[in-house]
């Protein structure tokens, strides 16, 4: 139950970071604390949704196995495995993030440059590789398939949020403002 | 080379897509030729023209995703770590506004995040000038929108009304090349102008690397991905900004704020080219602090180091 509780946080703190990511710029003003709140709500929203449904399938195929306790144990062992390769990720990544905290603008800039920047880049071949180990580990194919679908679920989301909420740059009607023709 | 101006009028002119395409083509750049290929067209005397307004919507896409970043690398308060003292120090004796106009200034964030946190205060007046009235149009609809007390101009920076104590930049630099980049400084070769600083890619050992990761990873838009990488190529080093400064400029001490040379490839993103008259050159040290064990300063040569005219008279 505990490799389940953590994957869902970590489902759950992906997708609002995704949400995150999908908004990231799409709007150009300077303010904007409530419009990064507002994408993460999005992005969490959207990841709940994808638990929801890899929740009930992963309940359907333990209803109709021959033997539930046995596929049970393998989802477990898929979900350890999976933890393997997406807690040092975590760890990493949220450990940079609490570190946007610190009041020092270039700690936050080689923060972004030496972690954050290449562990988005990354972010893809590391759930591809979660779900890789815990499929290759399986016996039972449906928990190896499972493992498949939850990380294309995963990794769909960013995608998602930013093709419902964030298809282009918001940007305020013009012909407002202060502008000018000069020379001289 | 998707947008053109008149250099006399820095009016739009049209750019023909073949011309574009043969450009990129010759030089064997398919990503740039596959995405000019997706620019819509609208008929001209010539043949195909690129369609200004697709052309504007995918540079403000592009540059919505470079505001983005310049977030990211705290390019605020970079800006501000360097301006704050320097205008500290003119403020002591200045007798009018300290206007800092930002040349280039896209779609104005740097000027608006000035204007938004008043970190230089609220008396000096931020001005950003661009050739592109798009962007210039968004930017002043966006400071508007927030309220900002900061202004934006159709055109050339180096030509306003009224006249610029500082002159600031955020990757403008690697566009100009050669004669082009002594003739950006020797712009600045203005009585009024006090100094300018000038953010531009540093041109490290990891920064082709870098830059493909960053906008691959941050950004969506296809020219905004290509583009920043090439221009991550095109930045140029130390020598070559501070040789055209001594040429475009002479009567500025250049001043170059974590040289190449001097820091750490990881930690250097945005490197500053700074021009200063003379005898701020040593106040801004002392006003600096511990920063300015970061500055490299180069001599004035003593054959232009008098010289305070413009620099046509010369």
């Amino acid at each position: 139950m505990i490799v389940a509780v953590v994957l869902c946080l970590m489902a759950l703190c992906d997708g609002a970071l995704s949400g995150f990511r999908a908004a990231a710029g799409r709007n150009a003003l300077v303010r904007k604390q409530q419009y990064y709140v507002r994408a993460a709500a999005h992005g969490l929203v959207a990841a709940l949704a994808a638990l929801a449904v890899l929740g009930a399938t992963i309940g359907l195929t333990l209803g109709v196995a021959e033997d539930p306790a046995g596929r049970y144990e393998g989802f477990v062992a898929a979900g350890g495995r999976m933890l393997v390769v997406y807690l040092p990720y975590s760890v990493l990544v949220l450990g940079a993030l609490a570190g946007l905290a610190i009041p020092r603008f270039e700690v936050r800039s080689v923060l972004t440059t030496l972690i954050l920047g290449p562990s988005t880049l990354l972010r893809p071949l590391i759930i591809m590789a979660g779900a890789v180990l815990a499929g290759v580990g399986a016996r039972d194919p449906v928990v190896a398939s499972l493992a498949w679908l939850a990380a294309l679920v995963v990794l769909a989301i960013e995608f998602v949020v930013a093709r419902r909420h964030y298809p282009d740059l918001d940007l305020p009607p013009v012909g407002r403002g202060t502008t000018d023709t000069i020379g001289r | 080379m998707i947008i053109a101006y008149d250099p006399d009028t820095q009016a739009r002119r049209p750019v023909e897509r073949a011309r574009a395409l043969g450009v990129f083509e010759a030089a064997g750049d398919r990503q740039a030729v596959r995405i000019i290929r997706r620019i819509p067209t609208r008929a001209g005397p010539g043949g195909a023209l690129l369609d200004e307004d697709a052309v504007d919507a995918m540079l403000l896409r592009a540059h919505g995703e470079l505001q983005r970043l310049s977030e990211e690398f705290q390019q605020g308060p970079r800006v501000v770590s360097l301006l704050r003292p320097l205008i500290d120090l003119l403020r002591v004796e200045a007798t009018g506004p300290i206007r800092v106009v930002d040349v280039g200034c896209g779609l104005g964030f740097i000027i608006r995040w000035l204007a938004a946190t008043q970190a230089l205060g609220a008396d000096v007046e931020l001005v950003g000038c661009d050739y592109n009235a798009t962007f210039v149009a968004q930017a002043a609809a966006l400071a508007e929108a927030e309220g900002l007390a900061c202004s934006f101009a159709v055109g050339n920076a180096f030509t306003l009304d009224q006249p610029a104590t500082i002159f600031l930049s955020n990757g403008v630099l690697h566009h100009c090349r050669g004669h082009d980049l002594e003739s950006f400084f020797e712009h600045q070769h203005q009585p009024e102008v006090q100094a300018f600083v000038h953010y531009d890619i540093a041109p490290t050992a990891l920064t082709p690397t870098g830059a493909w990761v960053f906008h691959q990873a941050r950004m969506r838009e296809p020219l905004a991905r290509h583009d920043g990488v090439l221009s991550a190529r095109r930045a140029h080093g130390d020598a070559t900004l501070v040789a055209a400064i001594r040429a475009g400029a002479p009567a500025f001490v250049p001043l170059v704020f974590d040289a190449t040379s001097q820091r750490s490839p990881w930690l250097n993103v945005m490197r500053p080219v700074l021009g200063v008259r003379p005898p701020l050159a040593v106040a801004l040290r002392a006003a600096l602090g511990p920063l300015a064990r970061r500055l490299t300063e180069y001599a004035v040569p003593t054959s232009a180091g008098a010289q305070d005219q413009d620099p046509s008279q010369r």
